[in-house]
């Protein structure tokens, strides 16, 4: 399935942060902090029962293509988890 | 390489490093702290909680607690509870010699905790002498004691000239103790001043240290290394220091620095006096460290993989952050 149509729910071991520029990622597991610099994509990842990406479905090729990489590397990176 | 975070200007720190007391039982060569040594000034439990409070109120996403050794704090305890209550997570750093098997069990109930004990050295010999007589066993004794109830735990090697060789064999005792392998950079700050030049990897063994680590890339750093990261592939981590970008450090009174390494010099201001939201935004010495560049470092082509280095290392051979790291292996 397009990783735009999956559901997801952020990993209990994850803690996010509102900035000016989009927001922070922090997964006390890892130790890692991510950086995520569009404002849109931080919004959805606040959606605490169900996290969907499907309001980049509407967008052009490329940046579907950009969106779809950076889910693929939070579901990787244990971030996100379907 | 555009960094592009350093341009940014966050609403508060992503974590920060409190000093809990300057109270100390051991008197270690290179220890960053030579701050307070009796617990006159120190925050309040009172204090402590509304420290926390703000913490958790500004969203800091976790905290160091270290000293002086933190055990010798009455409170730490209750300190660790508040913070759980918080949903705060801690990282705390001990020598380990007091902790036994009721603190253990005690420390085992707190969430989200990692305890990171301090080692420079895989033989009593070598870690002895940089630690105290003693150290070896006890720091091993709380090592054990932690891993056995699955506590979250690090081990820290201060890497130094006289204990390099036993990189690896610190590493193994890490990996069998089910522990994290964490390896710092010597600053000269706090006691390391006095003997710092004597203490410090010579250029080789940095040359050296740097190609371990891209080997071992499981092995933490807290970014200790990045200067290192001109010699070829960045290792990994920002690549810039995050002194009052990202972090920044309470000492045992309330003092507020950039660093943990920079306490030896001009404070940002003092938590009792004004909260740290407003210091994080708006103390000049702060502001300053937000604007560093490293002028003589702009026409290297490797500026972009280190922003000029340690300013705690500038700072202490030259008096100004805004000087090349000294250490820099490529100049």
């Amino acid at each position: 399935m397009d990783v735009l149509h999956k559901k997801y729910k952020l990993s209990p071991s994850v803690k996010i942060r509102r900035e000016s520029f989009g927001g922070i990622l922090y997964d006390h597991k890892s130790g890692r902090v991510l950086f995520i610099y569009q404002e849109l994509f931080f919004d959805l990842l606040t959606k605490k029962d169900e996290i969907t990406f499907a309001a980049y479905l509407q967008q052009d090729d490329s940046q579907r293509a950009k969106i779809s990489k950076l889910i693929k590397q939070l579901e990787a990176g244990g971030i996100i988890i379907a | 390489m555009l960094n592009r975070w350093r341009t940014l200007s966050l609403k508060a720190p992503l974590s920060v490093t409190w000093e809990v007391t300057g109270r100390c039982n051991f008197n270690c060569v290179h220890c960053l702290s030579t701050s307070l040594r009796d617990g006159d000034d120190e925050l309040s439990y009172t204090e402590a909680q509304a420290f926390i409070d703000e913490l958790a109120q500004l969203e800091v996403f976790y905290l160091n607690m270290g000293g002086g050794e933190p055990f010798l704090r009455e409170d730490i305890l209750d300190l660790l509870g508040y913070t759980m209550e918080k949903n705060m997570p801690v990282q705390l750093s001990t020598n380990g010699t007091l902790i036994n098997e009721e603190t253990a069990d005690a420390l085992e109930k707190i969430k989200d905790l990692r305890i990171q004990v301090s080692l420079d050295g895989s033989s009593v010999a070598v870690n002895d002498q940089i630690r105290g007589s003693g150290s070896f066993k006890e720091a091993f004794n709380a090592l054990t004691l932690l891993a056995a109830r699955k506590i979250a735990l690090s081990l820290n090697f201060v890497v130094m000239r006289h204990n390099f060789k036993q990189l690896d064999e610190g590493y193994r005792i890490a990996q069998n103790l089910g522990a994290t392998f964490r390896v710092s950079r010597l600053r000269p700050s706090g006691m390391a001043r006095s003997d710092y030049e004597n203490m410090q990897l010579n250029p080789g063994q940095y040359k050296e240290l740097y190609y371990w680590l891209q080997q071992h890339p499981h092995v933490s750093t807290g970014d200790s290394f990045f200067f290192l990261s001109a010699l070829g592939n960045p290792l990994p981590g920002i690549n810039t220091c995050g002194a009052a970008r990202m972090t920044c450090s309470v000492a045992p009174n309330g003092d507020l620095y950039p660093c943990a390494f920079l306490m030896d010099g001009k404070k940002a201001g003092n938590i009792r006096e004004h909260n740290l939201s407003f210091l994080w935004q708006n103390a000049p010495l702060f502001q300053d460290y937000r604007r560093r560049e490293v002028g003589e470092c702009l026409s290297c082509s490797y500026y972009g993989y280190c922003h000029g280095g340690c300013p705690a290392v500038s700072v202490f051979y030259t008096g100004r952050h805004d000087r090349r790291d000294p250490e820099c292996l490529i100049s």
